[in-house]
């Protein structure tokens, strides 16, 4: 029996929701009311047409925010509740791009003796060229990994597919923002004399790129330092005892480019995989909730002496074995099996001194 | 390095800090006024690709219900050349089309040539009338056809200008016209509704040409990709009543 578990619905999920769907309620409002007053310039355009750009924009400026959501978090931990229920907003995303799918094939593609999917693949096939590029085909296959990505989202495809593979796929997300860019461009940027939807579209772009050469640059800080080899085979030199604060994580990397993180809970440290068996995520900036580390992704927990998750839970992580050099802590990097326990490092008093906090004055 | 050290957060669990709880709040407000704002430049922004092809005085009139007779023109689209009455002078030229995507119904064989009534709604923008018909043409036994004016050559002409479909083009769309219509308009061409030239520069006071291959016959499916989009092309020029058709090389269109 596959046992997967889904991130339940609760009380933050509605709030996150509910203002998501009216932002985009609001945002369609909004964008036929005032586009029905742009008829400064020649005629203002049809209902239909409004429909198709509202919606399309709409998806558009949706899978920007969705983009810039990680590196957000990365940069700045307030950020992280966002993270927490993105992929509704990416099924949210889908949903409002078919709005606009809909409202092109009823208009443009409808009247024709061809059936509008049809036509949709016949109609304008100029791939050939670069002026008149036929940009409806960029669409199409953005909408195809939005749709993709919409109904594998689930927890279930998650747990069938391990996070590694689903996490893989849903990186196409990237090359989704790519293809509406150049639907964009090649499409109602060429007909565009309105310089607002050419600065929209440098916006997104410079924004997200900005934002994860930061979030890139403070991740290589934080994803840890490569663990030197220890003088004995096959411990490696993880950190001083010094580094790992009181209920918090530290994070290493393995000579093989696996993360781990070393947890000090009430004097003693205990070592697990990084990464999350949810969604891959960094459970050393978690923290300790009940004596559990806790995801900060979306809150997944598990025990510090043998990485399950608490009953009736099922998760498992790798757990790694410790050792103490004097002051050093060393680790064998070699993984025991998801849920081994393993007894926790006990600090000897000598290396006590608790590393105080910053508070408040 | 700033902790923020009462804002974990856990998904699951209903006691958010203040302090966090703020700033979520203040961030939902920033992304909905933020999208609204957004929405509204966008909207207030957008411009109609027309204006550039047919000038800043050429919104499409209201369409109209209308019946009109004339000598019926099968080649290379169906066209009628009015017989004149008080409402239009003899020989204007309209284009005649389906509805939806589709070409006007009309037995070539046995129209062409004769004086017919049609009925429709008349689509006019500027020069460019298109009726799309709502019944068969019916022949007025009545009325002989005078012999078919012989079409008047007026050179060679090297024009600029956008191919659209004759009736998108004429206003039932809008916008009807530039490159994000482009897949519209073709399926329009397909369906066989007459093209039409709008020149970006008057030919003799034409804003719009009827337009056909160098032999004078309907346009086919090889000048798809240029439609929507500015083209350069050369050909022979005639006029035919009021209407100027030019018989372009397809083999030399040139997009700019
Ligand atoms: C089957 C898939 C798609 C088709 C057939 C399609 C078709 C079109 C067409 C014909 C236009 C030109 C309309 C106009 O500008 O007046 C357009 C514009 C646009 N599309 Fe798509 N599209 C598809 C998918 C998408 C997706 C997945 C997105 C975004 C996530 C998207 C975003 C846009 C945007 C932002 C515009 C420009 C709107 C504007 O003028 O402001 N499209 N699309
Ligand atoms: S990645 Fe989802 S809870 Fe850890």
């Amino acid at each position: 029996m596959s046992s997967y578990k889904a991130v339940t619905w609760n009380r933050n999920k509605l709030i996150y929701d509910a203002v998501a769907i009216a932002a985009v309620v609001l945002y369609i409002q909004v964008y036929r009311h005032f586009g029905a007053m742009a008829g400064r310039d020649g005629i203002a355009p049809d209902d239909a047409t409004l429909s198709m750009k509202a919606f399309g924009s709409c998806a558009f400026v949706l899978l920007s925010g969705i983009l810039s959501i990680g590196p957000l978090a990365r940069l700045d931990r307030r950020f992280l509740p966002l993270l927490y229920n993105r992929r509704h907003l990416g099924v949210l995303t889908c949903t409002v791009a078919a709005g606009h799918v809909a409202s092109v094939l009823s208009w443009y593609f409808a009247y024709s003796d061809l059936p509008p999917l049809r036509a949709l693949l016949v109609a304008d096939t100029s791939v050939a060229q670069l002026a008149g590029f036929a940009f409806v085909i960029l669409g199409v296959g953005a909408f195809v990994i939005l749709l993709v990505l919409a109904a594998t989202s689930h927890d279930f495809w998650l747990a069938f597919l391990g996070p590694r593979v689903w996490k893989a796929i849903h990186m196409a997300v990237y090359g989704a923002y790519a293809l509406v860019f150049g639907h964009i461009a090649f499409g109602a940027l060429q007909d565009a004399r309105s310089p607002a939807l050419a600065i929209m579209c440098a916006l997104s772009a410079a924004t997200l790129v900005v934002l994860h050469l930061l979030a890139g640059r403070k991740g290589a800080v934080e994803d840890g330092q490569f663990a030197p080899t220890a003088a004995t085979t096959p411990w490696v030199v993880a950190c001083d005892i010094g580094e790992i604060r009181e209920g918090r994580g530290f994070v290493v990397k393995l000579p093989d480019g696996e993360p781990v993180a070393i947890f000090r809970h009430e004097g003693r440290l205990s070592a697990v995989s990084n990464l999350c068996a949810h969604q891959n995520g960094p459970l050393g900036e978690g923290r300790l909730v009940d004596g559990c580390i806790t995801c900060p992704w979306h809150g997944f927990q598990y025990r510090l002496e043998d990485g399950c998750s608490p009953p009736p839970f099922t998760e498992r992580i790798s757990t790694y074995r410790l050792m103490l050099d004097g002051g050093r802590v060393l680790l064998d990097p070699r993984p025991n099996p998801p849920g081994t326990r393993v007894s926790a490092v006990v600090i000897p008093q000598a290396h006590q001194t608790p590393v105080n906090e910053t508070s408040a004055p | 390095m700033s902790e923020h050290n009462d804002t974990f957060f856990i998904g699951w669990s209903n006691d958010i800090s203040a302090g966090l709880r703020r700033f979520l709040m203040r961030a939902a407000a920033f992304v909905v006024v933020g999208l609204c704002v957004v929405s509204a430049l966008l909207a207030l922004s957008i411009t109609d690709p027309a204006r550039s092809l047919f000038g800043a005085n050429a919104a499409p009139d209201i369409p109209l219900d209308v019946t009109l007779r004339g000598v019926l023109s099968s080649e290379p689209y169906p066209f009628l050349l009015t017989v004149g009455d008080a409402a239009r002078p003899a020989g204007h030229g309209v284009l005649l089309s389906g509805d939806g995507k589709h070409a006007a119904v009309i037995d070539r064989a046995a129209l062409g040539g004769q004086v017919v009534e049609v009925k429709g709604l008349l689509l006019k923008r500027g020069a460019l009338d298109m009726l799309v018909l709502s019944e068969s043409p019916r022949v007025l036994q009545n009325i002989q056809p005078a012999a078919p004016a012989a079409p008047v050559p007026m050179g060679r002409w090297r024009v600029v200008g956008e191919i659209c479909d004759g009736k998108c083009g004429a206003g039932i769309m809008s916008p009807g016209t530039g490159i994000a219509h482009k897949a519209c308009a073709s399926l329009c061409l397909i369906g066989g509704v007459p093209p039409v030239l709008v020149l970006t520069h008057p030919l003799e006071g034409r804003q719009f040409l009827m337009i056909a291959d160098s032999q004078g016959r309907a346009l086919d499916r090889g000048v798809l990709r240029f439609v929507g989009m500015r083209v350069a092309m050369e050909g022979e020029v005639e006029r035919r009543g009021d209407v100027v058709l030019i018989k372009v090389d397809t083999g030399k269109l040139r997009r700019l």
